[in-house]
């Protein structure tokens, strides 16, 4: 009798941690957003399609786009991000970084870029590393991620569908 | 037969009771803190401390701590050792990079360092006001170390004197693929 009692304690026990540990990682936090929201500084952007395209043959488009920093999904918490683009040039390559503009003073810092690579043609994500920006030290920065694109390679353009950040 | 049930429900309720006692214990000590540090009260440029006891603050820092986590920075890539042939592999290209980018964007390139992990360049514009519009580019460009980059322009005394100012690169990704 004891023994049975104490199986179902224990039993209870792991049952209740399971629960409550499924529903901690189901916490995790992401956001998905489209390339509307970032700032062109350079490039001809095409926006009439389905995703933010490359018009200009001569200059890359370069987006500089925003990143939720907020007490739902503080910057220095973000693990991992998505940047999913299309690749359109076989000699040049598509672009990303996450960069952080300083507070007080001038100055910011970026991270390595994530690229597709020269001879690359066709669909990719690029993810670079959240290690070297974005840390608790520099909460006050503000966050962003810069995104360049090929020039356009024939009729062939490179296009930026979207971001998405998870911490 | 009664005592039975009653023991098993008695086990259930506890065993449930004492397990999400421990995860919710468990999952305090271990859930990323909800605001920074440089949040707490008092550590703020700019915000009543009394006003904050109720609601979060803006994280923000004051220019003697952006300069004092960049000497930091600084002194972190000095007290590094020189690991050769790394070293000066990273820092000819780098120098080759820099001086491409320096005839692009109006600066001078002074000199580059590489040690274990990191590198610096230290470069001179014309005045405060060109470093501002121009060290954006550092940041962003394509070097064929794949580096991190970090740069902080601090006023000067005098903002029409040529401009010196380093910028430092974390190179751990580029020594792990290696």
């Amino acid at each position: 009798m004891i023994q049975r009692t104490r199986a179902l304690f224990v039993a209870s026990l792991c049952l209740a941690a399971i629960a409550a540990t499924t529903t901690s990682d189901a916490e995790a936090k992401w956001t998905r957003t489209t390339p509307w929201a970032c700032h062109i500084i350079q490039g001809t952007a095409l926006d009439t399609n389905w995703a933010l395209q490359n018009d200009s043959t001569t200059n890359e488009l370069v987006a500089l786009c925003p990143i939720v920093d907020s007490d739902y999904l503080l910057k220095q918490n973000l693990t991992r991000v998505n940047v999913h683009v299309r690749d359109g040039h076989g000699s040049a390559s598509a672009r990303a970084l996450l960069c952080e503009s300083n507070y007080t003073t001038a100055g910011g810092a970026c991270s390595a870029p994530a690229s597709s690579g020269d001879s690359f043609v066709g669909n990719t994500t690029l993810s670079p590393s959240t290690t070297n920006v974005w840390s608790t030290a520099t909460a006050a920065y503000f966050g962003y991620i810069y995104v360049a694109m090929p020039r356009k390679s024939g009729t062939s353009r490179s296009n930026f569908r979207g971001y998405w950040t998870e911490d | 037969m009664k005592t039975q049930l009653l023991r098993g429900a008695v086990s259930v309720v506890l065993g449930l009771g004492s397990g999400l006692a421990i995860a919710f214990v468990w999952s305090s000590l271990h859930a990323p803190p909800s605001a920074p540090a440089s949040m707490a009260p008092g550590a703020l440029a700019g915000v009543d401390p009394a006003a904050s006891d109720s609601k979060p603050a803006e994280p923000l820092d004051t220019e003697a701590q952006a300069l004092a986590l960049w000497s930091s920075k600084l002194a972190e890539h000095a007290a590094e050792a020189i690991d050769e042939p790394w070293s000066s592999i990273a820092s000819r290209k780098l120098h080759v990079d820099l001086e491409q980018l320096a005839d692009e964007r109006g600066f001078s390139l002074t000199r580059t360092d590489c040690r274990t992990t990191s590198c610096s360049a230290t470069l001179r514009w014309p005045s405060y006001q060109a470093a501002i519009d121009g060290f954006s580019a550092l940041l962003h460009a394509g070097y064929q170390v794949s580096c991190a980059r970090r740069i902080t322009l601090p006023e000067p005394d005098d903002p029409d004197q040529p401009y010196d100012a380093t910028i430092l690169f974390d190179c751990s990704t580029d020594r792990r693929a290696m």
